[in-house]
């Protein structure tokens, strides 16, 4: 038992020293109106990569059975979709344009890459990163708009 | 007679421009899940994607993730200028696609005549006597290995069809098909017999040039671990022809010219 407690002070002062250790994320994001004839909600997928491994946050995908489309978020099927990694992810529909906000627990991820991918069908194509390092005492970060994502803002909290 | 020096042609001038290039074209590379059917057409072709000749029904294999010779491909199809049939992926996986004559093809070359007349026969050495003119000089008989391949995966990419034989001359993708991305390193290995190749040259052709107007092939040479990498700014597909001559093993011949054409389709990010 003074074994256990003795572990613990340490691990908390360990955790004291570094100097945030963020719980969570929220990720802001806009799916922009574009004015085009056939126009279908984009798909969009958000994930982390680090040291050569992905973590899932989210994708949004038709909730058909046979979704044959999945593979058209290029980078995300690579990583994750294909080896079937995004069932712990918050999968959901489709969304049209609008503004959305996502919270994701961080858990030990600490220095990584995010990632932001929407495809939509008969139009374009975006793929955005940020670095993120919860230690750098940086909160916020924004990643600029593309031609399917509008402006992108990531907030840490502890 | 005219049609079958045509052919010979063909055949021998694998090395040299005027060579029809094998192009397996299947309709995409990448497909989300089982099941699917992709259609795939094989073609003796003088341009990059392009359709010129039909090829050989029997010449053609479909291996599965596996890595076993699937024995059923369903309906094949033989047109004026493609072969084609629809490819049944019933698992996930990795698919190899290769089309190559069954039996390696001898010619032999000589020159005759006051001219030195340039000839061509499809003979191996032990079958020349006789049937070449007495007096002809500068002959050589060829050993012609030649194939093509392609590759498509469904979901996740699996590596029993690019698992080396260890058999014959081969060229083993060292990045795994399925993650060819522009602006990536692509590696690819020759071995002939389990071996590293060295100094195979590689010529890659882009789809794309029939537009852009730069048909000029991308030239790499394999070093010593018999690997070669390339990195494409483009995505698209591509036509890769590996070509490499040797001392033949086999007494019917003097030498051996080893060619594969392995079309591929890179994916933007």
């Amino acid at each position: 038992m003074r074994v256990l407690v003795s572990s613990c002070v340490l691990a908390a002062s360990l955790g004291l020293s570094s100097v945030s250790y963020a719980a969570s994320m929220d990720v802001a994001f806009e799916i922009p109106r574009i004015s085009t004839e056939k126009y279908a909600r984009p798909y969009v997928a958000i994930w982390a990569e680090h040291s050569g491994e992905s973590t899932p946050f989210l994708v949004w995908h038709l909730q058909k059975k046979d979704d044959e489309w999945l593979s058209d978020l290029r980078r995300w099927w690579r990583k994750l979709g294909r080896y079937d990694n995004h069932v712990d992810a918050l999968t959901g529909a489709t969304k049209g344009p609008g503004h959305y906000q996502e919270t994701f627990a961080l858990g030990d991820l600490n220095d990584f890459t995010l990632y932001v991918e929407a495809a939509r069908e008969n139009g374009g194509h975006s793929l955005v990163k940020t670095k993120i390092n919860t230690q750098d005492r940086v909160t916020e970060y924004r990643i600029p708009a593309d031609t399917e994502l509008g402006d992108i803002v990531i907030t840490l909290t502890p | 007679m005219l049609k079958l020096s045509l052919c010979a042609l063909g055949i021998v001038a694998a090395s040299s421009s005027f060579a029809h290039d094998l192009m397996i074209m299947p309709a995409k590379s990448i497909v989300t899940k089982a099941p699917a059917d992709v259609a795939v057409d094989i073609s003796a072709s003088h341009g990059v994607y392009r359709y010129d000749k039909a090829v050989s029904v029997d010449g053609i294999m479909v291996y599965g993730p596996d890595g076993k010779h699937m024995r059923d491909i369903g309906t094949v199809v033989k047109s004026a200028t493609r072969t084609s049939f629809d490819l049944a992926i019933e698992t996930d996986g990795t698919y190899k696609i290769v089309y190559g004559s069954s039996r390696g093809g001898y010619m032999t070359t000589y020159t005759i005549g006051a001219r030195d007349t340039h000839k061509r026969e499809r003979l191996s050495k032990s079958e020349l006597a006789g049937k070449i003119p007495e007096g002809a000089k500068n002959v050589e008989t060829i050993k012609m290995n030649r194939y093509s391949m392609a590759f498509i995966t469904s979901k996740m990419p699996t590596d029993a069809v690019i698992t080396p034989s260890n058999k014959g001359f081969e060229v083993i993708p060292v990045t795994h098909p399925a993650d060819y991305v522009n602006g990536e390193e692509i590696a690819l290995k020759v071995l002939m017999n389990g071996k590293p190749v060295e100094g195979v040259s590689i010529a890659i052709k882009s789809e794309s040039g029939i537009y852009t107007g730069n048909q000029e092939p991308i030239k790499l040479s394999t070093n010593k671990a018999g690997i070669a990498s390339v990195t494409l700014e483009e995505a698209g597909r591509y036509s890769a022809m590996f070509n490499y001559e040797a001392a033949s093993q086999d007494p019917e011949a003097d030498k051996e010219v080893n060619s594969v054409f392995y079309s591929f389709e890179v994916v933007y990010e």
